[in-house]
């Protein structure tokens, strides 16, 4: 099997994936991932 | 349908976060969280191992944005190949952790391969089931990033036909991979 076949294979599997899949992502993990934003600083 | 295929994704993340703009990864984790965890899911269940692999493939989505060619696929499909990889990978490094006898390199990188290919070809033989306009349709949508409507106009079928195609194509590929599985 050729590389060529195998990127097209990996292509179709990632597609079906896209096609199939559809959870959302717990929102402790999406905050643990995200980059921490600066708080603007605010006067007393 | 997922919101992923329901509509063409008309701004590319993944051009920005190869440039390091650091808002597009924050953008690209909300549009793509959801995705990269539900295939996680499906490779690991509910295990804590699911977590750290979904950080894992995002670092290397960060690191392989710059080789997004939408040329070869639209960006969701790219963010799942990039994920599923990472999570094959995973997976095989923590079977072989379990292992008595570790691989050496070379065979434990040809397994990789090898399970690269398993997975891949699982995929692709649930394709090759599908009636041709159910896969035509699924291709369109998940590869090209193209909405009901797009397909409808490309293809020549009314909206009403491609939908229907979706939907069905969609539970025959679940039910064909929940077999081969």
């Amino acid at each position: 099997m050729t590389q060529d076949e195998i990127y097209a294979m990996e292509i179709a599997a990632a597609a079906l994936s896209v096609a199939t899949v559809g959870d959302a992502m717990p929102p402790a993990l999406r905050a643990r991932m995200l980059p921490a934003r600066r708080r603007p600083r605010t006067r007393a | 349908m997922g919101t992923l295929l329901d509509a063409s994704v008309a701004e590319n993340l993944l051009f920005r976060v190869a440039s390091g703009d650091p808002d597009a990864t924050r953008a690209c984790i909300d549009r793509y969280g959801g995705l990269v965890w539900g295939i996680a899911r499906r490779f690991f269940g509910v295990n804590p191992d699911a977590e750290d692999a979904v950080q894992e493939a995002f670092l290397d989505l960060w690191r392989s944005a710059g080789r997004y060619d939408p040329n070869m696929s639209s960006e969701p499909v790219f963010v799942a190949l990039i994920a599923r990889r990472r999570f094959i990978d995973r997976r095989r490094r923590t079977q072989r952790r379990l292992d008595t006898e570790p691989l050496a390199p070379e065979a434990a990188g040809m397994a990789v391969s090898a399970d690269r290919v398993a997975e891949a070809n699982l995929a692709s033989r649930a394709l090759d089931q599908l009636r041709p306009e159910q896969r035509q349709v699924l291709l369109l949508a998940a590869c090209h990033g193209m909405s009901h409507e797009e397909i409808a106009q490309a293809t020549g079928m009314p909206i009403g036909t491609v939908k229907t195609h979706a939907r069905r194509g969609l539970a025959a590929v679940r039910e064909i991979l929940s077999l081969g599985r």
